[in-house]
């Protein structure tokens, strides 16, 4: 029997590009955000799960070892992941493993990236394929993204525009997030279909913009997270994947490995029912296709019927199950913080402290992320209740 | 004040195949392609490689088979967006004895916009590989055509030995 473990405090800094601070200021602001938001200081933290994107996108390699005197870790110890876009679901499930583990009592999850460090973030994206027979045939993450969406809409038999309803319900959404990054008024589907096909039939409205941000979650174990706060975002299940590449009977637009991610978390969580059980979800929409088919893999609906749920109004904010309450990827995409910002602000939702973009009662709620081409995804379940 | 500092990084890399990449592109220097077909379900991966995730079976150079050139497309994005900025002059690439970083090489720079990204599953095969399709050749694409692999005369064992594909109905 592992110890219950909750969310205690959440920092994050607005998601833009930003000139007026190095790489370590922004992660200390990040911590800053979460000790101040939680009443604690580095020294009631006992460990520090660290989380950064491809070295390639600001050209600093290790960069825990430049950033662990700004986030408090000094003298602490310090862990490292990196599983490209999810990394900050990872990160955040470290910490929660930590503490559930029983070794740890109080640890810290951060991750993020100063995006706009880079010349082309797409030059780095492509060296993520891999150097013999991937980089020749990318264009950054789009080409991917493109040939995923392609596949869907074809199998499918949904119009090429239906994404760009994706896009519009996110960017509304986004006007309540203080923390998002486009915040365009009156966003709406004839602006959507006028903006330019990139990669085919992604248009600039399917993407995701370039932000420079750090978030951060400290997590308690149960004795401690209820003497610390009496707002607590109780970690009820989590898990994570990682899906063949290269793989026979595969199908990009078809996740098995966030279904079985999915399940696994529903199951620990004792969900059995997530479009009626949950309250809220934050999934890692980097392109407006992908929420989609991000619902089937996390089994909102059955494979094939992700457009389907969206054209029922289900998943916008008045709906059965509100997803993307943030404006989500799609608002906001640091890489290294986008995936941790999913769980941030699914935490918030049923601590009640979502602002604007609060889903009124939330309880139960969920944080997904994506990344490593379509290698990788977290997911993970908060509730206001411990169980 | 913050002030900005601009630097460029150049690392030269060697990336070692392994022996079955190795012979998949010692095949493509002969203008074949060859998959690997797993001993123990019997699937076959092209392009190859040395492990069956299924299975966890690994997969060597006696494990080869032949594919067919050509095969049908699984799902293709044409790319509108130059993603990656000015590419450097031929001059300047031919004039490198070897190519310093990514940006320089002449095989890993993406071809000059428009052009197609394509998911091709070769006939005999039961995993795609990605490759190109351009020109006028992109009007023709769709999700289940036929495309065919055309070779470059001078083939040197690279995966872009294959020129692109072309489509053949």
């Amino acid at each position: 029997m592992t110890s219950k473990v909750g969310v205690v405090g959440i920092g994050m800094t607005e998601n833009k590009s930003r000139w007026d601070v190095s790489i370590p200021a922004l992660y200390r602001l990040g911590a800053k955000s979460a000790y101040e938001d939680a009443g604690l200081s580095p020294k009631d933290i006992d460990a520090f799960v660290f989380g950064h994107s491809p070295e390639y996108f600001e050209g600093v390699n290790q960069p825990e070892k430049w950033c662990g005197d700004a986030i408090g870790a000094t003298d602490k110890p310090l862990f490292r992941i990196h599983t490209g876009g999810t990394v900050g679901g990872s990160a955040a499930i470290g910490a929660y493993y930590l503490v559930a583990s029983g070794k740890f009592d109080v640890v810290m999850a951060i991750s993020g990236n100063k995006l706009n460090e880079t010349s082309s973030a797409q030059i780095g994206l492509s060296t993520v394929y891999d150097p013999i027979m991937g980089r020749q045939f990318a264009a950054g993450a789009p080409s991917a993204a493109a040939i995923q969406a392609a596949k869907y809409y074809n199998k499918h038999g949904y119009s090429n525009e239906i994404g760009l309803k994706v896009a519009v319900k996110n960017r509304n959404n986004a006007l309540n997030n203080p923390y998002a990054q486009l915040k365009i008024p009156d966003y709406n589907l004839e602006g959507a279909k006028n903006t330019p096909m990139l990669c085919d039939p992604l248009r600039m409205a399917d993407m995701c913009p370039t932000s420079d941000a750090v978030c951060a979650m400290i997590f308690a174990k149960e004795e401690k997270a209820e003497e610390i706060t009496d707002k607590i975002a109780w970690a009820l299940g989590a898990s994570s994947t990682n899906e063949g590449l290269n793989y026979p009977d595969r199908d990009w637009s078809k996740p098995i490995g966030l279904r079985l991610a999915a399940e696994k978390a529903y199951e620990r969580a004792g969900i059995k029912n997530p479009l009626k059980e949950l309250d809220v979800a934050e999934v890692y929409d980097a392109f407006a296709p992908q929420e989609m088919i991000w619902y089937e893999g996390l089994n909102f609906c059955d494979w094939g019927e992700g457009g389907n749920l969206l054209e029922s109004g289900a998943t916008q904010m008045d709906g059965e199950l509100p997803v993307n309450p943030s404006g989500g990827v799609l608002c906001a995409n640091s890489i290294g913080a986008a995936a941790m910002f999913r769980k941030a602000e699914a935490a918030l939702q049923v601590m009640g402290r979502a602002g604007d973009r609060q889903v009124p009662g939330a309880r139960l709620s969920l944080g997904h992320g994506w990344g490593g081409a379509i290698q990788f995804h977290t997911v993970m379940i908060f509730g206001s209740d411990k169980s | 004040m913050s002030r900005i500092l601009d630097w460029d990084i150049t690392v030269p890399y060697k990336w070692t195949t392994g022996s079955v990449i190795g012979k998949f592109l010692g095949g493509l220097k002969e203008h074949n392609i060859l998959g690997a077909k797993c001993p123990a379900c019997k699937k076959v991966f092209v392009p190859p490689q040395d492990l069956c995730p299924d299975c966890y079976v690994d997969l060597g150079e006696d494990d080869f088979v032949d594919v067919k050139n050509e095969g049908k497309v699984i799902s293709f994005t044409k790319v509108e967006q130059d993603f990656f900025g000015k590419k450097p002059s031929e001059e300047y690439l031919n004039s490198r004895i070897s190519p310093a970083s990514v940006d320089e090489h002449p095989l890993l720079w993406p071809p000059e916009v428009p052009y197609a990204i394509v998911m091709v599953q070769l006939t005999g095969a039961d995993t795609a590989m990605v490759h190109l399709v351009k020109g006028k050749d992109m009007d023709k694409l769709a999700v289940g055509g036929q495309v065919k692999a055309v070779f470059k005369d001078e083939t040197i064992g690279h995966i872009m030995d294959i020129e692109c594909f072309e489509v053949i109905s």
